[in-house]
């Protein structure tokens, strides 16, 4: 996405997002949810890095979420470490252990059987949380994790969460589109075009895949300790395949290879399971079958499809006006949709 | 050593490891001809248990032909699975098929609780005596399991290696493109994978109703210990799945016998860590 358009959209979007808590979203329970989307839009851009970027599949990142937050729990609760160290803490480790295990996976899987191997390793370390008790607290987890706080001042509620979490999107947004855009990304998406042809001009295909993922863990990491200290509690379910299969809706309904689909995606899930709550216990049933038909109709995700949508009406409208070629930028969107 | 808690737990073994057995082999079927990780496989084997349930206590029929109707049932099903929920999402990435077997299981699993609600239900069993073999306490409702597990796995491995349309489903999981080249009708060919594989997942849940209770909540753990069993395997190898099943139901009994009960869950992820740490693509994985 080109710069001028990223700002026309993006500035009025900003706006809309914190407007949102004081318009629509008014009580707490309808800001805990918007709260909810900003997570996920972290864990989307994330798993997003793996699969749109590395054109690869993590089925453990899941896994690596609820390491973040447990990591942060626990230091906050052992030790009494501040939260903003643990912000930082659950990163850091789960960066390193996506370094351990992405050096272990990525040497000689990928695509499906890396999915595989990946979901193997989130299924060991889910089995980990639930039973090594003294330290995971078993099956009902950690509770009364503290809020992280300012000049002494809890962030407590659910409005002044969801402002602090947008800051912290927005600079994840940015961090990943200076990163797309640097050295090391292009070589990243190069190896996603063609990996043999990427290391034959000398890229490290190993080397810079097993960065890339664990760059992804570590982000993961940090959503899990936005969520642990929020929600204030942490569990073993974190780590398993409910919240795998939420991030991989939240990523391929909103579409991948952008910064605008997981975003999407996470606040078109939590908006539609929402809605759908006054189903009872049809909820989940009708959930997958409007999951079924979204990918059925989109299957790139609704950004890509959406934007396919308004560049065809655009160019309509301005094909007499200037005959301009689509950017580079579009037609690298499509090849990597197709 | 006293042989006789070994020989019982060697059968109790048996027992689970034929389950993994006939789960794997439908998983690592669908993975190794149509390069589709099924996520809603264990939803289909809890579909037949939970159908059995309802055909024998609601329709009352017989154990046995009650297990008969399920299966041939979701054997039919497996084509509308392979039509709604497969077929219409391969053009686009693997990870789209992914998903739309996710909603499956979504819509299995969630639609199977609002009819039959959280509760286990007992099934019965069409006879259940305990035998005496050796020291080993032997139900016959176990050696039925075991019996007809086997004679299904034996049933795939004949069918795969000596009918035609075993070649067929072998080629085109070998190379789709060079497979309709030929002539193969792969569309059928996915048709009957899935038919089969589906079939295999309601066996192995109108037998799991041999040895324990019929649950909505039974597919999500059983689709997880399957995935371990096809990891330790190797995706996509059906004959290893079969061997490393076995493998890991028996040691797994062994394990929790003598070295750790409250451990023994963590078991097959522990052996299955060793793998991916030794041999990430599996003990029979090609590359």
């Amino acid at each position: 996405m080109r710069l001028s358009s990223g700002i026309w959209v993006g500035a009025p979007t900003l706006v809309v997002a914190l407007l949102l808590p004081l318009v629509l979203f008014t009580n707490p329970y309808n800001r805990g949810l918007l709260v909810l989307i900003v997570i996920y839009a972290v864990a989307g851009l994330s798993l997003d890095y793996i699969m749109g970027e590395m054109g690869q599949f993590s089925f453990g990142h899941a896994a690596f979420w609820g390491f973040g937050a447990y990591v942060s729990a626990k230091l906050a609760l052992d030790l009494g470490v501040s939260p903003w160290i643990g912000f930082v803490a659950a990163p850091v480790a789960a960066g390193l252990v996506g370094l351990l295990i992405g050096y272990i996976a990525l040497r000689r899987t990928r695509g499906l059987e890396l999915a595989i191997v990946t979901l193997g390793f989130g299924v060991l370390a889910w089995t980990v949380a639930l039973r090594w008790r003294p330290v995971t607290g078993g099956p009902s987890g950690l509770r009364q994790v503290p809020p992280p706080s300012i000049f002494g001042w809890e962030i407590r509620s659910e409005l002044a969460y969801y402002y602090f979490a947008l800051v912290l999107l927005l600079v994840v947004v940015f961090v990943l589109s200076r990163l797309r855009r640097s050295r090391f990304g292009r070589a990243v998406r190069s190896i996603h075009e063609n990996e043999d042809l990427a290391r034959s001009v000398g890229v490290s295909a190993t080397k810079y895949y097993v960065i890339a993922f664990a760059f992804a863990c570590s982000l993961v990491g940090f959503s899990g300790a936005l969520y642990a200290h929020h929600f204030r509690f942490v569990n073993p379910n974190l780590l398993g395949l409910q919240y795998m299969f939420i991030f991989l809706i939240v990523v391929l309904v909103g579409g991948t290879g952008s910064l605008w689909g997981p975003v999407l995606g996470a606040l078109i899930f939590v908006l539609v399971s929402e809605w759908l709550r006054v189903l009872q216990e049809y909820r989940f049933l009708i959930f997958g079958v409007v999951l079924l038909l979204v990918v059925l109709f989109m299957p790139t995700g609704v950004f890509p499809t959406m934007r396919r949508v308004i560049r065809r009406l655009v160019e309509r409208r301005g094909s007499d006006r200037d005959a301009n070629a689509p950017d580079a930028d579009d037609r690298a969107d499509r090849t990597r949709a197709g | 050593m006293n042989w006789d808690i070994v020989f019982q737990q060697l059968w109790n073994g048996l027992l689970n490891g034929s389950i993994y057995v006939i789960f794997a082999a439908g998983l690592s079927l669908v993975f190794g001809v149509m390069r589709v990780i099924n996520m809603a496989h264990g939803e289909l084997t809890m579909l037949g248990a939970m159908l059995l349930f309802t055909v024998t206590s609601g329709l009352g029929l017989g154990y046995f032909t009650g297990a008969a109707l399920v299966v041939i049932l979701m054997a039919l099903a497996g084509f509308l699975v392979n039509r709604v929920t497969v077929r219409p999402f391969l053009g686009h990435s693997e990870l789209v098929v992914i998903l739309s077997t996710v909603a499956l299981s979504f819509m299995l699993l969630n639609g199977s609780l609002v009819v039959w609600g959280s509760e286990p239900k007992g099934v019965d069993e069409p006879f259940n005596e305990i035998v005496k073999v050796g020291g080993v306490y032997v139900t016959t409702a176990g050696m039925l399991l075991v019996g007809v597990c086997f004679t299904a796995v034996l049933g795939l491995y004949l069918m795969l290696t000596h009918t035609k349309l075993g070649k067929k489903t072998r080629a085109t999981g070998q190379n789709l493109l060079g497979a309709r080249l030929i002539g193969i009708n792969t569309t059928a060919v996915y048709d009957t994978t899935l038919i089969v594989a589906s079939g295999l997942a309601a066996l192995a849940g109108v037998l799991i109703v041999l040895v324990s209770a019929a649950s909505p909540n039974l597919g999500q753990p059983l689709l997880i210990t399957g995935f371990a069993v096809v990891i330790v395997a190797g995706m996509g190898n059906v004959a290893g799945a079969v061997a490393v099943g076995l493998f890991l139901g028996v040691t797994e009994a062994l394990f929790g016998q003598f070295i750790s009960t409250y451990y023994r869950q963590g078991y097959l992820y522990v052996v299955m860590i060793i793998v991916l740490l030794l041999r990430p693509q599996g003990l029979f994985g090609r590359r």
